[in-house]
């Protein structure tokens, strides 16, 4: 049995713990576009992996991600999101209830061979890339819930080397490509710049 | 054998995951990445030393071949995550 550690809410404590990353290798480096390779090939290989990070770390922290504790989706006191998939009118839901459908929203397009091909010579959708801008966006919201929310049971599982690297790896690479728009990062501004400036020192 | 009504399957894309296992898998990738990166470029080079004699314009095209299959194995890497990801859901969920 571990006692709950108290934190503080807000994003200024977040910055103090981006000091434990995981490994010692070139992150951006890892996420530029190999010589001579095909960009949306690319991009959708590193969406699923995203995808698959965010799942599997949202995934051990969801007994803690409830409609009680988490009756809305919010990162930080400043942000609340409400659910859209882009045709439906937005809904304020619970977190777990906002997660649930941004990831089956997610996992239905990987599925969908029109968006995302997976036979070997099919061509990509013309405007997939920004298909994959919607998704990485709307996947970012994850990351920024559980690091206001849910930094303390990251703590108590001692992933947050895990989280850290996941975000890292996410902003490098959405960076690399301008997937993301700087604005939508704010809930976790200070965060990242903390773990991008640590490589660049 | 008596007929047990079936459960609803969870609405829940799958259940909480331990963390011990996510963080051996996320440890796992993050090095497979690295070494990925550097293997890339060893392929990329080997392959740049291999076609050194040949003339430009076979080249271009032996780079457009090389290129090609660097892709592919991309996609087959997506569309095996991606399936490997879906049945693990779907049988546990
Ligand atoms: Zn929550």
């Amino acid at each position: 049995f571990k006692p709950k550690k108290n934190l503080p809410d807000g994003a200024q404590h977040l910055k103090d713990y981006a000091e434990a990353t995981l490994g010692s290798g070139n992150l951006g480096l890892a996420v530029k576009l190999p010589d001579g390779e095909d960009l949306c090939e690319w991009v959708a290989v590193n969406t699923v992996d995203f995808y698959n990070q965010i799942n599997m770390l949202y995934g051990t922290i969801q007994d803690y991600c409830t409609e009680e504790s988490c009756s809305i989706m919010t990162a930080g006191p400043k942000y609340e999101y409400h659910w859209s998939d882009g045709t439906s009118k937005p809904i304020k839901c619970s977190a777990p209830k906002y997660i649930d459908l941004l990831m089956t929203w997610v996992q239905e397009q990987l599925e969908d061979e029109k968006v995302f091909p997976d036979k070997i010579g099919v061509a990509f959708p013309k405007n997939f890339l920004s298909i994959c801008k919607n998704i990485l966006k709307k996947l970012f919201r994850v990351y920024a819930h559980i690091y206001h929310c849910h930094f303390s049971n990251v703590i108590d599982l001692g992933e947050e080397p895990h989280l850290n690297t996941s975000l890292k790896h996410f902003v490098y690479f959405c960076n690399e490509f301008h997937l993301i728009e700087e604005k939508q990062y704010a809930p976790l501004r200070d965060l990242i710049d903390k773990l991008i400036n640590k490589d660049t020192k | 054998k008596q007929a047990v009504p079936e459960a609803e399957p969870e609405i829940s894309r799958k259940p909480a995951v331990p963390s011990e296992a996510v963080k051996f898998i996320l440890e796992q990738k993050i090095e497979n990445l690295i070494k990925e990166t550097a293997n890339k470029k060893k392929r990329r080079d080997e392959f740049e030393a291999s076609i050194k004699d040949y003339p430009d314009n076979e080249k271009e095209r032996l780079r457009m071949l090389f290129a090609q299959k660097e892709s592919d194995f991309l996609r087959l890497k997506r569309s095996k995550i991606n399936k490997d990801m879906f049945t693990k859901i779907k049988t546990i969920g």
